[in-house]
C-alpha cells in the first residue's frame, strides 16, 4: 500500500482524502504532466522506453528503467530522479530541465503517493507485454529444426539428373511446369567455372584445352577443371574475399586517426589458407572464434582468432564505456550473421520484435565474449613461438643484453658521478628552489597515495565520476621487491596494474611535466584523458612535457590521475609524479636534454672520448633488443584472465543502464524453455595464457551436429556465390525479417551432407558445380520468364557481372601485369590525388609501395582503409567495412563508366595491352584486333566482331591518331565491353 | 501501407521482392526515353517481361508528406563554429573575461566543472524586422535574419571531432550509416539524370576529418553516395579523359561499344542490367557536358558575382562554391553539402588557439557568400524550395581551454544552428542556451530533431522512410523515431 496510514483512517475522511487528492491531481498535476510528458508516454500511440505516465497502473509499473514510485523510499523515486537532472544520461523531461515550482509539485505528488483523478486517468495496456516467452510456432520455424537425413526426391526424367542437387531442383520445376534450360556451351562453362571458383579469366590455351575435352566428355571436363582449379592458390583468394565481406574486413581503425591495425593483414591470409588447404568448415569457425581456447592452439589457430579485431575502433569516444560495448555489440552481431544467420543484433536495446530473441537472449550472448580486452591503439599483439622457443628466447635476450647493460652502467655511473661533483645533477635539498609545483609526486620525494587494483576493471575506470569498488591505497612505487634505485611502497608482480590518484588545483598551470619511471605499454590518463602513452620498459626516470592535451584536460579544482601498466615477465615497476615543470636535472637523460651540445663537449673532454654518443648507441641496442618479439607478432585476441567481469543486460543498449546479471547462454529459442539455454564454460589455460573458456564453448556449440543453422547457413553461401542467390536469399538472416528458402529441402539436404562429410567445402563445390543445375544456359525463355520471371526455381543459370575484384584483376591478368605473389603485407598501389584529397590529411595514410611490381597485385591484397578506399573496387561495389555485407550490390551508374573510359588504371591496362597484340600477333589490324577480342571475351571473336573492330581503328587513324593509338583506344573498347564484364 | 517509401526499392513493395532484385543485381539506370529514341531498345523492351522490373534508384520519386523544400544546401562549418561568438548573443558575459566559475563542460580536455570565461569576441547588433542579434562576424548574413531560423538550443551525442561529424552526417557516433544526403536521394531521387544527384564540395586545404565517411551511403547501394564536385578544373574524378580525348572520339568509341553490346544483347534481351549498363557510357557522355557547364560561370553578371563575393580574394573560394550551390539547384541536383574549412586545426573552425584569428578567418570567407546564396536563391524565387542549412558538428565552450589565451574547446552540450527557405519560417529563434551558452536548457534539441525536420522539410516523414538492413528497418532519426522541429516549419 501507498498510503499505510490510510488503514487507520474512518471511510468518510478517507474519501476526502481521495478526493482532495483528486482534485490536487486534476489542478496541479494533470496539467503538468499533459503539457511535458503524456505525448511520450501514452496519450497517444507512443509509449517511450515501455512506460506510460497516464495512468497509475503505468506509472506504478514503470518502464524499462523499473517502476517511477518507491513506495518504501518515496524521496529516492525514479520519477524524482528523471527530473531532477542530476544524472547526464536519465533526465526528464528530454526537452528542458522543469522549473523548480513544478519539480516541487512532483515532489508533494510522489509523497502523497501518486494519487490520480480516476476520471482523467487513460489506460489502456500499461506497457508492451512483459516477460518473454517462445511460442510453440517460433520454435517450430523452419530455419531451427534439427538436421536430419533426407534422400533426394525421385524425379522422372533420371537423364536430367547428374547428382541428387538436379533432382531437388527438377522436381520443383517439373511440379510448376517449367522447362529448365539446356546446357551451356563449353566456352560459356569454361569462362563461368574459372571465375567462379579463381576470380580470373581463362586464357585462350585453357579456353581451347577445355573445349577440346568438353567435346570428348563433358563431365569429365568439367570435373578435372573443377578439381584443378581448386587446387590453385588463387581460389583461396576468390572465396577469401566472399568471407571477409561478411566479417566486414578492414585494416584500420576509423574515426579521425583511421590508424591502420598492425599486422591485421595476417587474417586475411588465414583465411585464404583455410580455403586452399580445405580446412574442414567447422574447424574454421572454431578456430575464428576460439583459436587460443582449443586443446593445441596453433599460429595459424591463433592467427584466427584475429576475427575479433577486425571491426571499427574510436580511438576517442566520447563515451568511453559505451564505446567499449559498441565494438563488443558489432562483434556479437558479426558473429551471430555470419555463423548463424541470425539478427541478434537487433536485441541489443529491446526484444528482437519478430524473431524470438530476448534482450536477455542478446546479453547472455554477448557475455561469451566480455572477457576480451578492449582493442587498443597499438593493436593487440600476441607474439607467436613456439613455448620452448619463447622461454629460450628470454634466456637469450638477457644474456644478450647483459654485456650492455654492465656497459650501461659503468659510463653512467662515470658520467653521474662527474656531473655531481660539478653541480649539474641534482643533489639533495636543491629541488625545492625551482618554484616547481608538485601535483602527484614520486617516491624519490615524498610518494602519492594511490588507490590500484591488478584485476581488469570495468571500462571507465580511468574516468572522472567513475567509482571504482575493491581497489587498495598505497603509497606509490609498484613494482618488484628490491628493484634497485628506487622506492616500492607495495609490491606488485602481476602482470598489470590500474592505478587512480586524486589531485587539488588553484590555478591551471602553462606548463606540465610527468615524471615517469614504467615497464612495458604505460598509458596515463589526467580527468579520463589520455595525457601519455608509451610501450617498451625504461630503467629510469624519463622528463616528459605533456602536449596541449593535457592542458586542456586539466582543471581548476579536483583532478584525477590515473594510469595502467602491463609487464609480461617479471621485473615490475611503475612510479610517476606530475609537476608544472621539470626539477633540476634528476638523471642524467634530463641533464644531457637539457645541457645540449654543451655539456655534451664537456663530458668529452672529461673522458677523452665520445661517452655519450658511446652510452646513447649502447642505450639504444639494450632497447631494440627489448622490443624484439620473438616469433610473429599477431594482431589476435586477448582476454583478461579466467573470470570475465560480470554483464548485466544494458536497457535500452545503454551500458550506463545496468539491468538483470546474465550469464553465457545461447538463444531461448534453440533450447526447450524461454530462458537463454546456459553454456557449460571451463576456463582454460593454453601457452601459458588464462581465459574464461567461453568462446571455446560458444565455438562448439556453433559446430554441433545439432546446431541447426551453422551448417544450413554456410551451404547457403556456397551455393550463394556459385548461383547467383542462395537458397536463402537473404544468406546472414534465417529469420522471419529474412527471406524464405527457395528449396527447404535441398538446403537440409546438403547441410546435413556437409556435416556427414567432415564439413568438406571443396566437396560441395565439386558437387554443386558438376550439377546439371550449375551447368545450365543462361539464355531467356519466353515462357518461363513469364512464370517465373526472378528465376526462383532455377529453371536457367543466373548471369553475373564481376565482382569489383574481378574486373580490376582481370584487366591486369589482360595487360599481362597481374602479379600473382600470394599472401603477405598489405600493399597499396597509386591513387587519384583527387581521391587522396578527400582526407583531412591528403596523401597522409596512403603511402604508395614503392615496388612498382606491388601495384599490380590481386586486389584482395590492396589495404582495406576505412576513410579512403581504394576508389575503384569502391565504385564498383566492394562491400562497405562496417557492417557484415552478405550480399553485394552491382549498382550501375554513369561515374563507373567514367571510371572505365577515362582513369589512369584502365587506359594503362588498355595501353598495355595493345603493346600485348603487337607483339603477340602478326602486324595486320585484324590478326591485332582479333586477338584482343579473344583476349577479353575469352572466346574466338565472329567475323563481323572482328570487321567492326578492324573499322573502328582505320577510323581513328583517319581522324589523326597513330595506329598505336588507334590500337590502344580500341584495346579500351574491349575493356568497356558488357561481355567482358558480364558472365553468361 | 502509409508511406510509399517504406520497404519500396525500385517500385515494390515486399521486402521479398527487394531481397531478390538485390541478391540478382541492382541495375541504377532506366533506359526510358533515352535509348528509345534510335529505336535501339525499344524491340527489347517491348519483349522482356522483366522491361518494368528495374527502376532508376535516382529516378525523381514525388514526396509523401506535404514539404515545400526540393533541394537542400547543407553549408558545414567544419570544426564547430563558436555560437556566442555568433548567432547566441550573451549581453551578461561581456565584462567577464578572465572570470573563473563553476560550469560544467566536455570537450576534446575531457569534462571539467570549472573554468575562465572568454567573453564573446565579437559585438552584436540587431538586424532587419525580426531584430535578430548577429554577431560582427556575420554583418551580411545579418541583413537576412527575416529569411532564417534559429535552433539555438542544438545538443549533439558526442563532442570529438571524428564522432561528432559523423552524427552530424549520418545520425549516429558510430561509422556505417548512410548519410543525410543518402536518405534523401534515397527517398526522392534526383530529377536530372546528367549529375549526381548528391554533391560534395571540400575546401581546398583538404576533406574533413574521416573524409568520405561523411558523404557515404553506408549499408545503402553507392549510387546514394555523395561525389565531391571540385569548383575549379575537373570537377570530377574522370570527367576527362587521362592523356585527353577529343569529344568525338569518345563518341567513337562509345558507338563502338554500344555496336558490339547491342550485339551481345540480342540473345540476352531480358538482361535489364545490360542495358542499363549500356545506358550509363550515354548518361557519362552527356555529364562530361553538362558537369563542367555547371561549373562555368562565364554566364554570370559581374553583378552576380559581386553579390557572392567572387570579386575579393577574401571570399573567392567560397563564393565560388555557393554560386555553384545555386546552379546545381537550377539543374535538379537534390542535395548539395558545402564544407566551409577542411583538413585540421585553423585550416577549420575549430578555434582552439586563437578564437579571434580563426573566426575572423572562416567568417570573413563566408559571409558573403552565403548571404549572397539567400539573397541570390530569393530574388529569383528558389529560396521558398531551396532549404539552407547552415552549422558545424557542434559549437565551442564559453570558457579557455588553456591557461592563457581565447581558444575554446568543442561543445556539444549546446550550440546554434540555423535553416532558411524550402519551408522555413523566417525570423524566428527556437531554445535557449544559458546565459553562458554553456548547455541548451530550454527546448533542446538533437542532432535527429535536425534531421527529422530537413527531411520533413523535404516532404519525408522522418519516422517513416526506412531502409531494411540486417533486420531492421534502420531510419536516418533512428529506430526510436523523433520528430521535426515543428516551431521553425511555415
Amino acid at each position: 500500500m501507498t498510503r499505510p496510514c490510510s488503514i487507520v483512517l474512518s471511510f468518510f475522511f478517507l474519501t476526502s482524502i481521495q478526493a482532495d487528492d483528486a482534485a490536487f491531481y486534476r489542478e496541479k498535476i494533470h496539467p503538468l504532466l499533459e503539457e511535458h510528458c503524456f505525448k511520450c508516454h501514452g496519450a497517444e500511440e507512443k509509449l517511450k522506453g515501455n512506460f506510460r505516465i497516464t495512468s497509475r497502473e503505468g506509472l506504478l509499473l514503470g518502464g524499462d528503467y523499473g517502476s517511477a514510485y518507491d513506495a518504501g523510499n518515496p524521496s529516492a523515486s525514479l520519477l524524482l530522479e528523471m527530473v531532477s537532472y542530476k544524472d547526464d544520461d536519465n533526465q526528464m523531461p528530454p526537452k528542458a530541465k522543469l522549473p523548480e515550482a513544478k519539480i516541487a509539485l512532483l515532489k508533494e505528488w510522489v509523497m502523497k503517493g501518486v494519487p490520480y483523478d480516476p476520471a482523467l486517468e487513460i489506460k489502456g495496456a500499461a506497457t508492451e507485454k512483459r516477460g518473454y516467452t517462445v511460442s510453440e510456432e517460433q520454435r517450430n520455424y523452419w530455419a531451427y529444426q534439427t538436421l536430419r537425413a533426407t534422400d533426394a526426391p525421385k524425379v522422372d526424367d533420371s537423364a536430367w539428373s547428374k547428382n541428387p542437387v538436379d533432382s531437388f531442383v527438377f522436381a520443383k520445376l517439373d511440379e510448376a511446369g517449367l522447362e529448365p534450360n539446356g546446357p551451356a556451351s563449353g566456352g560459356q562453362l569454361v569462362r563461368r567455372i574459372f571465375y567462379d571458383l579463381i576470380g580470373l579469366p581463362p586464357t585462350r590455351q585453357e579456353v581451347d584445352q577445355f573445349e577440346k575435352a568438353f567435346t570428348a566428355d563433358a563431365d569429365q571436363a568439367v570435373a578435372s577443371l573443377v578439381d584443378a582449379l581448386l587446387a590453385r592458390p588463387q581460389y583461396g583468394e576468390k572465396w577469401a574475399r566472399h568471407w571477409l565481406d561478411i566479417v566486414r574486413y578492414g585494416e584500420s581503425n576509423g574515426f579521425e586517426r583511421d590508424n591502420p591495425k598492425p599486422e591485421m593483414w595476417r587474417y586475411r591470409d588465414y583465411v585464404i589458407s583455410a580455403l586452399n588447404e580445405n580446412k574442414p568448415y567447422d574447424q574454421f569457425v572454431i578456430e575464428q572464434l576460439a583459436g587460443d581456447e582449443i586443446d593445441e592452439p596453433t599460429q595459424e589457430s591463433v592467427t584466427a582468432t584475429g576475427f575479433y579485431r577486425l571491426m571499427q575502433w574510436d580511438d576517442e569516444p566520447a563515451d568511453r564505456k559505451q564505446h567499449v560495448y559498441d565494438v563488443l555489440a558489432d562483434n556479437v552481431l558479426v558473429t551471430s550473421e555470419a555463423f548463424m544467420g541470425m539478427t541478434i543484433g537487433c536485441a541489443r536495446c529491446h526484444d528482437h520484435k519478430v524473431d524470438p530473441i530476448s534482450q536477455k537472449d542478446y546479453y547472455s550472448f554477448m557475455s561469451f565474449f566480455h572477457g576480451v580486452t578492449p582493442y587498443q591503439t597499438p593493436g593487440t599483439i600476441r607474439p607467436w613461438a613456439e613455448p620452448e622457443v619463447l622461454a629460450n628466447f628470454e634466456v637469450e635476450r638477457k644474456k644478450r643484453i647483459a654485456p650492455d647493460q654492465d656497459k650501461l652502467k659503468s659510463l653512467e655511473t662515470q658520467m653521474t658521478n662527474h656531473l655531481k661533483k660539478v653541480g649539474k645533477l641534482e643533489r639533495k635539498g636543491d629541488a625545492r628552489k625551482l618554484g616547481v609545483k608538485t601535483f602527484v609526486d614520486d617516491g624519490r620525494k615524498s610518494p602519492a597515495t594511490w588507490s590500484f587494483t591488478t584485476k581488469m576493471p570495468a571500462p571507465g575506470w580511468q574516468d572522472v565520476g567513475q567509482v571504482v569498488k575493491g581497489w587498495t591505497k598505497s603509497q606509490g612505487g609498484f613494482g618488484t621487491k628490491g628493484t634497485p634505485n628506487v622506492f616500492v611502497g607495495r609490491e606488485w608482480k602481476t602482470s598489470d596494474i590500474w592505478m587512480r590518484t586524486n589531485f587539488g588545483a588553484k590555478d591551471i598551470p602553462e606548463k606540465l611535466v610527468l615524471e615517469i619511471y614504467h615497464d612495458e605499454d604505460v598509458e596515463v590518463y589526467l580527468n579520463g584523458v589520455e595525457i601519455y602513452k608509451a610501450t617498451g620498459y625504461v630503467n629510469e626516470y624519463q622528463t616528459v612535457e605533456l602536449g596541449p592535451e593535457a592542458l586542456g584536460a586539466f582543471q581548476t579544482g579536483k583532478n584525477l590521475l590515473s594510469a595502467h601498466c602491463h609487464q609480461t615477465g617479471g621485473g615490475q615497476f611503475i612510479d610517476m609524479a606530475l609537476r608544472t615543470g621539470a626539477l633540476k636535472p634528476n638523471s642524467l637523460t634530463e641533464a644531457l636534454h637539457r645541457g645540449g651540445k654543451k655539456l655534451e663537449n664537456s663530458l668529452k673532454q672529461q673522458f677523452g672520448k665520445d661517452i655519450v654518443k658511446e652510452w646513447r648507441d649502447t642505450k639504444k641496442r639494450i632497447g631494440e633488443t627489448h622490443r624484439e618479439i620473438p616469433g610473429t607478432p599477431l594482431n589476435v585476441v586477448k582476454e583478461s584472465g579466467p573470470k570475465p567481469l560480470p554483464l548485466h543486460v544494458h536497457l535500452r543498449g545503454s551500458a550506463h543502464a545496468p539491468g538483470d546479471q546474465v550469464q553465457p547462454g545461447f538463444p531461448s529459442v534453440l533450447g526447450e524453455g524461454n530462458e537463454s539455454v546456459p553454456a557449460k564454460v571451463e576456463p582454460v589455460e593454453k601457452l601459458g595464457v588464462k581465459s574464461s573458456g567461453r568462446r571455446l564453448a560458444l565455438a562448439k556449440w556453433m559446430v554441433d551436429p545439432q546446431n541447426p543453422l551453422t551448417a544450413r547457413v554456410a551451404v547457403n553461401r556456397v551455393w550463394q556465390h556459385h548461383f547467383g542467390r542462395g537458397i536463402v536469399p537473404s544468406t546472414n538472416d534465417f529469420g522471419k525479417l529474412g527471406e524464405d528458402p527457395t528449396h527447404p529441402e535441398l538446403l537440409s539436404f546438403l547441410a546435413k551432407q556437409l556435416i556427414d562429410n567432415a564439413w568438406n567445402l571443396k566437396d560441395l563445390h565439386r558437387q554443386l558445380m558438376t550439377s546439371r543445375t550449375y551447368q545450365m544456359s543462361s539464355a531467356p525463355n519466353e515462357k518461363n520468364l513469364l512464370n517465373d520471371p526472378s528465376n526462383d526455381l532455377f529453371w536457367r543459370f543466373n548471369m553475373r557481372r564481376l565482382t569489383a575484384e574481378e574486373m580490376r584483376d582481370s584487366m591486369l591478368a589482360l595487360s599481362g601485369k597481374l602479379n600473382l605473389k600470394v599472401g603477405g603485407k598489405w600493399v597499396y598501389p597509386p591513387m587519384p590525388a583527387e581521391v587522396l584529397a578527400t582526407a583531412s590529411k591528403p596523401g597522409a595514410g596512403w603511402p604508395v609501395s614503392s615496388d612498382e611490381q606491388d601495384h599490380f597485385r590481386r586486389s584482395v591484397y590492396i589495404h582495406v582503409k576505412r576513410s579512403l578506399r581504394y576508389q575503384m573496387l569502391a565504385d564498383f561495389d566492394q562491400a562497405d567495412t562496417d557492417s557484415p555485407c552478405a550480399v553485394r550490390f552491382a549498382t550501375t551508374v554513369p561515374t563507373q563508366a567514367l571510371t572505365m573510359l577515362n582513369s589512369k588504371f584502365v587506359n594503362e591496362q588498355a595501353s598495355l595491352l595493345a603493346q600485348r597484340l603487337r607483339s603477340a600477333s602478326d602486324s595486320s589490324v585484324e590478326s591485332q584486333v582479333r586477338f584482343g577480342l579473344e583476349l577479353a571475351l575469352q572466346r574466338k571473336a565472329r567475323t563481323d566482331e572482328v570487321k567492326h573492330c578492324v573499322e573502328l581503328v582505320e577510323k581513328l587513324k583517319r581522324s589523326g591518331l597513330s595506329e598505336e593509338a588507334a590500337l590502344e583506344r580500341f584495346a579500351l573498347v574491349a575493356l568497356n565491353l558488357n561481355e567482358f564484364v558480364y558472365l553468361d | 501501407m502509409k508511406n510509399q517509401t517504406k520497404n519500396t526499392f525500385c517500385g515494390q513493395t515486399k521486402r521479398r521482392e527487394f531481397l531478390h532484385n538485390v541478391a540478382g543485381g541492382f541495375p541504377a539506370l532506366a533506359l526510358t526515353g533515352m535509348l528509345g529514341a534510335d529505336g535501339f531498345f525499344n524491340k527489347t523492351q517491348a519483349a522482356s517481361p522483366h522491361s518494368t522490373a528495374y527502376d532508376n534508384p535516382l529516378l525523381a520519386k514525388p514526396p509523401t508528406i506535404p514539404g515545400k523544400a526540393k533541394n537542400v544546401i547543407f553549408i558545414f562549418c567544419y570544426g564547430g563554429p563558436s555560437h556566442i561568438d555568433t548567432f547566441d548573443y550573451k549581453p551578461t558575459m561581456y565584462g567577464m573575461d578572465g572570470k573563473t566559475i563553476d560550469v560544467k563542460t566536455f570537450g576534446r580536455g575531457g569534462k571539467k566543472n570549472q573554468g575562465r570565461i572568454v567573453e564573446p569576441k565579437w559585438k552584436f547588433k540587431q538586424y532587419g524586422e525580426s531584430g535578430k542579434w548577429v554577431s560582427d562576424l556575420f554583418p551580411n548574413v545579418g541583413t537576412c535574419v527575416d529569411d532564417i531560423a534559429f535552433l539555438h538550443s542544438m545538443t549533439a551525442d558526442s563532442p570529438i571531432h571524428g564522432s561528432a561529424l559523423l552524427m552530424m552526417n549520418s545520425g549516429s557516433v558510430i561509422s556505417g550509416k548512410p548519410s543525410l544526403g543518402s536518405w534523401v536521394n534515397y527517398g526522392l531521387g534526383s530529377v536530372n539524370e546528367n549529375l549526381p544527384g548528391y554533391v560534395v564540395m571540400l575546401d581546398e586545404s583538404g576533406g574533413p576529418i574521416s573524409g568520405a565517411k561523411n558523404w557515404t551511403s553506408g549499408f545503402m547501394p553507392a549510387s546514394y553516395q555523395g561525389t565531391v564536385f571540385r569548383s575549379k578544373g575537373e570537377p570530377i574524378l574522370n570527367l576527362k579523359h587521362v592523356d585527353g580525348m577529343a569529344r568525338s572520339e569518345q563518341r567513337t568509341l562509345i558507338d563502338s561499344l554500344n555496336h558490339l553490346n547491342a550485339g551481345h544483347m540480342k540473345s540476352r534481351f531480358d538482361n535489364s542490367n545490360l542495358a542499363a549498363r549500356i545506358a550509363s557510357y550515354e548518361l557519362a557522355y552527356k555529364m562530361q557536358a553538362t558537369a563542367p557547364e555547371a561549373i562555368d560561370l562565364e554566364s554570370e553578371s559581374e553583378e552576380t558575382k559581386k553579390l557572392y563575393g567572387i570579386d575579393d580574394p577574401k571570399t573567392e573560394k567560397f563564393g565560388r562554391k555557393c554560386m555553384l550551390a545555386r546552379r546545381m539547384v537550377e539543374r535538379g541536383v537534390r542535395f548539395i553539402q558545402l564544407y566551409s574549412g577542411g583538413a585540421h586545426n585553423d585550416q577549420n573552425w575549430d578555434a582552439h588557439g586563437d578564437l579571434e584569428n580563426n573566426h575572423n578567418l572562416h567568417a570573413g570567407a563566408t559571409d558573403k557568400p552565403v548571404a549572397g546564396l539567400i539573397k541570390d536563391l530569393k530574388r529569383r524565387g528558389m529560396l521558398e524550395d531551396t532549404l539552407i542549412v547552415w552549422g558545424g558538428e557542434f559549437g565551442r565552450q564559453p570558457t579557455a581551454e588553456y591557461a592563457k589565451g581565447t581558444g575554446r574547446d568543442h561543445n556539444s552540450y549546446g550550440f546554434t544552428m540555423w535553416m532558411a527557405g524550402g519551408g522555413v519560417k523566417g525570423g524566428v529563434s527556437v531554445g535557449k542556451t544559458d546565459e553562458l551558452g554553456a548547455a541548451a536548457v530550454e527546448n533542446r534539441f538533437h542532432v535527429k530533431h535536425l534531421h527529422a525536420t530537413i527531411l520533413s522539410l523535404m516532404g519525408l516523414d522522418p519516422n517513416d522512410l526506412s531502409f531494411f538492413h540486417g533486420g531492421l528497418d534502420e531510419k536516418l532519426v533512428g529506430v526510436e523515431g523523433a520528430e521535426p522541429i515543428s516551431e521553425v516549419i511555415a
